[in-house]
């Protein structure tokens, strides 16, 4: 609900019209921030007055209106049934949008109308021999609002309507930061992925690449492309830094209007031409040919402030040795007890670096301060004698090093009283991205026997793989020249994608691990969709809240479970799903056959409608076979089955009648693609229909009429021809049969 | 006669025993397929979500590998 926040509406003695060229305004200042919504304005009228607008406007320099509405706070009205009573009636101006006024701020009431003279206009009664309104005063233009002469004497009566600000819980924004094809991109508005253009071309995303994020900056390491990517910080750029060069942590000040000052955070160079970043802390902005000063410090701006996000070098201080040495190349980065630290330096394999706490600028190797830089070859927790793979930390509280064929973890900071001991000597990690840590602080990763977890990220690695899937690491045959593996939890679903993804064209081999089963289940994406790197995005808004995954065709993608198809170019694809049953022997005797004489599904739904989520159509193949692995084999071949078919609606569907025989029985479920329609999404006549195959999916493609004929395109570069119109999902609810012992297996 | 229920291989697939003789609730066979559903996150063996693209934006501009995701917070 609206209330008053300022106002003068006594005294009225006398008025001021408004017609024409003739405007009037009056001022007032705000004493706390609120959202105007109208204002009232004590009006009578003369004659026939022209349409009237009412508006807000800022103040300039000497408190004389601006000439620009503020947007969503001007109404025209019409004064028709106005009072023509000299004593005035109050008139409320509500404002198409309440729009917020900052506090201690001056702001002008401009009263303005069209056509009308001294004999047809509108009059605004106001306070003309004592006006007591001390942070406001009436204005009056003849030239419609060319030129605006002050009034001291007299006030307009008003009074100002609002709505108290909403308490501001959210301080800060989470952005999203994605990096392929040379490129960084970042989410400059929510939901959308905007280029940082400075740094285009400027990393090599064909090399290892991992970040960190700390003290509102990326640092990015990208073996020698070691870059900052700096969303917090103004820069300024002088010619001359002069004698004295600021340091971390100095405050500048500028003569500018204002006195803008800033806390230095980061500069190129210690003499000569300088860009200097830092964190401005007045609203006041630093401008060209302003002189910057300091503590001794003094130099003179060659251009206007520029405002972040930033791209440039990652470097010690002022470029300068006097603040250490960083390693010239690293592909490992993290952030561990207010540390930046790097690994993975070609020459030393070996070796950590860490800058200083709370300062990434700086890498002086010194011990004696407890604060300082650390390196693995002088702390006091020494360097791992293998060659370190990933780079893990746990909050402040240990950071794990995975290695190629060992796992170290540092306890605590290596220059006060940290130690690092070797946690397991015969099990490496694969690679910075294959790991990931669940909801309860457990590390799971891909290493030399399969997938691994520590419990609490500091427990021996445990293999929880090796009792499903003994073959796993065989049949992956991963190798880290030729794929890609990204583990990625999901705290939404309860478990682990494990991928392996090619590097060149993406094709993909993964596994789900389900915690609550503890299962392991295997998928397929499109190349598309391989992935090759994972985040979990904390957002601000938790319908935003997901894991996402980094696909091969430069799209950022996650799970939807509305989603019965892989979004992929312009087009879905479908997902071909299947699951056998475990193999059942249809008799108790090992060496009879069983018969069955009735099969029923049901399929997951209930009732079609209702509460419970329906289930599309489900095919089903049944296969007999003498021994339990020839019949799966069968299944696996793509043998053609005893009996199939299609059960469509929901619930428990009427029984397969057709009767089986023999000893083993295996049972597939499976959603069909290849006889799945599709259908045009535009205009295009069909001219013929390909069937086009890959590892992953089968599919006929109708391709568009071609003068001429014209060679057919592969669906991933035909995608705007045709669409999928199909989308199915399925699940299954239970499944029995009558089964009845038959003679001897033959 | 026996009616005799067909259990859901909701444990994922287990190729550790011989076919005849698999662990319990387990399939030698399956792709694409999750042991919580879709439809209404019940333990029961469904078809997995569909990967959908969060952002319109490709990165990179081109059909390149998105090679790193990650967030950064930054004070309003």
């Amino acid at each position: 609900m609206a209330v008053r926040f300022e106002y003068y509406n006594t005294n009225e003695d006398s008025q001021v019209p408004v017609y024409s060229t003739t405007w009037k305004a009056q001022t007032f200042t705000t004493t706390v921030g609120f959202k105007i919504t109208s204002v009232k304005l004590l009006v009578y009228k003369e004659g026939t007055p022209g349409n009237l607008t009412v508006s807000i406007q800022a103040v300039d320099g000497v408190n004389k209106p601006d000439g620009s509405d503020i947007a969503g706070l001007a109404i025209i009205v019409s004064p028709t049934n106005y009072t023509t009573t000299t004593t005035g009636q109050w008139v409320e101006y509500t404002f198409p949008t309440p729009t917020e006024l900052s506090a201690t701020t001056r702001y002008a009431i401009v009263m303005r109308s069209v056509g009308g003279d001294n004999d047809n206009d509108v009059n605004f009664k106001a306070d003309i021999s004592s006006p007591t309104y001390t942070t406001g005063e009436s204005l009056t233009s003849v030239n419609s609002g060319t030129a605006w002469t002050a009034v001291a004497s007299a006030d307009v009566l008003f009074e100002v309507y609002g709505t108290p600000l909403v308490p501001l819980d959210k301080v800060y924004t989470k952005r999203l930061v994605a990096i392929g094809n040379d490129e960084v991109w970042y989410e400059a508005t929510v939901g959308r992925l905007d280029e940082l253009l400075a740094a285009n071309g400027d990393i090599d995303t064909t090399k290892p690449l991992t970040t960190a994020e700390g003290f509102q900056k990326l640092f990015i390491a990208n073996q020698t492309n070691l870059k900052v990517v700096d969303f917090v910080n103004v820069k300024l750029t002088t010619g001359n830094v002069g004698a004295t060069p600021p340091d971390f942590g100095t405050v500048l000040t500028s003569d500018g209007a204002g006195s803008p000052s800033m806390v230095v955070d980061y500069i190129t160079s210690l003499a000569g031409a300088c860009i200097i970043y830092g964190k401005r802390t007045t609203a006041a902005v630093f401008a060209d040919t302003e002189t910057v000063t300091g503590t001794g410090i003094s130099f003179v701006l060659t251009a206007n402030e520029d405002l972040p996000p930033h791209w440039y070098n990652w470097t010690v201080f002022g470029g300068s040795a006097t603040f250490g040495t960083m390693p010239s190349s690293a592909y490992l980065v993290c952030r561990y007890r207010g540390r930046i630290v790097l690994a993975g330096n070609p020459n030393s394999p070996h070796q950590w670096y860490m800058s200083k706490v709370a300062n990434p600028w700086n890498f002086i190797y010194a011990s004696t301060d407890p604060l300082s830089a650390v390196a693995g070859t002088n702390a006091d927790a020494g360097e791992a004698g293998d060659i370190i793979r990933a780079l893990i930390p746990f909050g402040d509280d240990y950071l794990i090093f995975g290695c190629a064929n060992s796992i170290f973890l540092l306890d605590g900071d290596p220059v006060s009283g940290g130690s690092l001991d070797e946690i397991d000597n015969s099990t490496g990690m694969y690679g910075p991205w294959a790991w990931c840590k669940d909801g309860e602080g457990n590390l799971y990763f891909w290493g030399s026997g399969g997938l691994y977890k520590m419990s609490g990220g500091r427990g021996r690695p445990e293999n929880i793989s090796a009792g499903r899937l003994p073959k796993w690491v065989d049949d992956w045959a991963a190798d880290p020249t030729t794929h890609r593996i990204v583990l990625a939890y999901d705290p939404f679903r309860n478990g682990v994608t494990i991928s392996r993804t090619t590097l060149d064209g993406g094709g993909n081999l993964n596994y789900w691990y389900d915690f609550r089963t503890q299962g392991f289940y295997p998928e397929t994406y499109p190349t598309a969709c391989g992935v090759f790197c994972s985040h979990f995005y904390d957002a601000d808004s938790a319908t935003r809240r997901c894991t996402l995954y980094g696909g091969t065709d430069g799209y950022v993608r996650k799970f939807l479970d509305t989603a019965k198809n892989d979004d992929v170019g312009t087009t879905d694809r479908q997902i071909s799903s299947y699951a056998t049953w475990p193999i059942e022997h249809l008799a108790e005797d090992n060496d009879k056959e069983g018969k069955l004489t009735s099969l029923t599904v049901e399929l997951a739904g209930g009732g079609a409608g209702g509460d419970f989520g329906d289930t599309d159509e489900v095919d089903y193949e049944i296969h007999v076979a003498d021994d339990a692995e020839t019949c799966l084999q069968k299944i696996k071949d793509g043998d053609a089955a005893f009996t199939s078919g299609t059960l469509s609606g929901t619930g428990r569907k009427a029984r397969i009648r057709t009767r089986v025989r023999g000893a083993y029985l295996g049972l597939k479920l499976y959603n069909t693609i290849t006889t799945t329609a599709w259908a045009t999404a535009t205009d295009y006549a069909v001219d013929d229909l390909v069937v086009y195959s890959n590892i992953e999916y089968i599919c006929i493609v109708a391709h568009k009429s071609e003068a001429g004929g014209g060679t057919h395109e592969e669906p991933d570069t035909n995608t705007t021809d045709w669409t999928a119109t199909t989308a199915q999902t399925w699940a299954i609810n239970k499944i029995y049969g009558d089964v009845k012992e038959t003679g001897k297996i033959k | 006669m026996a009616n005799r229920e067909f259990p859901i291989p909701i444990r994922g697939v287990s190729e550790t025993l011989p076919v005849d003789g698999a662990a319990p609730l387990t399939s030698g066979y399956m792709n694409n397929v999750r042991a919580t559903d879709v439809l209404e996150k019940r333990i029961r063996i469904g078809q997995r979500p569909g990967l959908d693209k969060v952002f319109d934006q490709q990165v990179g501009g081109a059909s390149s590998p998105v090679v790193l995701i990650t967030t950064i917070s930054i004070m309003d």
